[in-house]
């Protein structure tokens, strides 16, 4: 009984330990955080001995076992151009390109493979995934190409054949984060949009927006939302029924 | 006599009449022309042109300096570990956040990269790129990072800015160094109306 007592208080906290933290542990004692998902570099695989980063059209995987001697193990050409973002999802990495979602396979760290393509129109295009689904958002302006602008819901539960489930216009999004039933995103002059995303393969409700910011990218981090704006560094919490800003940090005027 | 008049005053209205004809031709074709748009519209507008700016691999090599924090101007790519929260300067550096209060974040440091626009972390490492390096960067105390390791001329160009939404980019001369930023020119610019 007293046993179980000095134990179970020492569990209690290790539990909460490695729940508090959103960021990565590896058991190889490796930790890493969480990058926006305008991100082009990932740390992954096991021991997260490996860089993941993009260019606008190669892979590259580098060795970060020895953090002092970084070194590249292999570079693959995507064969497709205009890419721009990368999300480390389950063992698979997502690329977001210009032309499409490519998804690569990690099972060899060293040699990724590529698996399969959800192709769109010309856009600028980051892709953020959770369970079996990826939130892509579009944006047509600009140096992208294309006039589209908009939200898709994917079904990835096979993600072979990534499908299209939703559409949602928007104005001109960016980034975009996922965290449990809260999809943020960063529709540029917009403003942030919060969707409930509790049912997405019967679509998203949004919630609440907060307009008049030029909001680029968001990073939902244990109840934490941080969003990048061109005017500023927004926090908000978004562990309430409603998400509240919490604080901002100014652009020089 | 009387007849010859007649036939003179005939040909002399025929021949009005003619250049009437033709005056009315000449407009009827000109605003055809107009219409149909070979008359050219232009609309002048601003666009952001931007222009490399060189640094020597020389000069990159011990390029990493640590500074006193500073404004936020360009805001780029954002990054999360516990308590810690990063800023990419775009093109400038990397602003060091504490952020242990989140209703009162700290800015308490920026560490000076010259061409930087992507940012990861492992352990206490950045992972960032300077210009087409790749380098690692310990910063345990984060007020005096310390460069770790780098990879040379690892990306074959250079990462675009986050702003990366521009009309137009002038292509870099590799011959002049290495890019590490871009300034940006507004100038006028023209296109036909209907583009």
């Amino acid at each position: 009984m007293r046993i179980l007592k000095t134990i179970l208080p020492i569990l209690m906290v290790v539990f909460m330990q490695s729940c508090a933290q959103d960021a990565m542990e590896s058991p190889g004692g490796g930790s890493t955080g969480k990058a926006g998902s305008l991100a082009r570099y990932t740390v992954a695989g096991p021991n997260l001995n490996y860089l993941y980063s993009v260019s606008q059209t190669q892979l590259f995987v580098t060795d970060i076992s020895d953090l002092s001697n970084p070194n590249n193990l292999s570079t693959t050409n995507l064969n497709w151009g205009g890419v721009e973002t990368i999300f480390p999802f389950q063992d698979y990495l997502l690329l977001g390109t210009q032309t499409g979602m490519l998804v690569y396979d990690l099972s060899t760290p060293e040699q990724p493979q590529f698996v399969s393509e959800f192709w769109h129109v010309r856009s600028c295009d980051p892709v953020v995934a959770q369970d079996s689904f990826a939130y892509v958002t579009l944006r047509g302006n600009g140096g992208c190409g294309g006039t589209q602008n908009e939200l898709h819901v994917l079904d990835i539960s096979q993600i072979q054949y990534p499908r299209q489930l939703h559409v949602y216009q928007l104005s001109g999004p960016y980034g975009l984060g996922i965290d449990g039933d809260e999809l943020f995103v960063c529709d540029g002059k917009a403003g942030l949009l919060v969707y409930d995303a509790s049912n997405p393969k019967e679509g998203l409700t949004l919630k609440q927006t907060f307009p008049g910011i030029n909001a680029k990218d968001v990073i939902p981090y244990n109840g934490l939302l941080l969003m990048i704006g061109d005017d500023g560094f927004y926090q908000y919490s978004y562990t309430g029924d409603k998400v509240e800003l919490l604080s901002k940090l100014e652009v020089k005027k | 006599m009387i007849k010859a008049q007649n036939t003179w005053k005939f040909e002399e209205e025929t021949m009005a009449m003619k250049f009437e004809k033709t005056s009315l031709a000449i407009l009827t074709v000109a605003l055809g022309m107009f219409l149909s748009g070979c008359y050219q519209c232009t609309d002048t507008y601003e666009a952001t042109v931007y222009s490399p700016v060189y640094l020597s691999r020389a000069e990159l090599k011990n390029s990493l300096k640590a500074d006193e924090p500073r404004f936020l101007e360009e805001p780029g790519k954002i990054y999360a570990k516990d308590q810690l929260f990063f800023i990419v300067e775009d093109g400038k550096g990397i602003h060091i956040i504490d952020n242990h209060d989140p209703s009162q974040p700290e800015n308490v440091s920026f560490i000076e990269i010259p061409g930087c626009t992507e940012i990861q972390m492992k352990n206490n490492a950045l992972i960032v790129n300077s210009a087409v390096d790749l380098v690692t960067i310990d910063i345990t105390d984060i007020q005096n990072p310390k460069e770790l390791g780098r990879i040379e001329s690892m990306f074959p160009f250079e990462m675009p800015l986050s702003s990366s939404s521009v009309e137009y980019y002038e292509t870099p001369d590799h011959s002049k160094g290495l890019v590490i930023g871009w300034d940006k020119q507004v100038s006028e610019k023209t296109k036909n109306c209907n583009q």
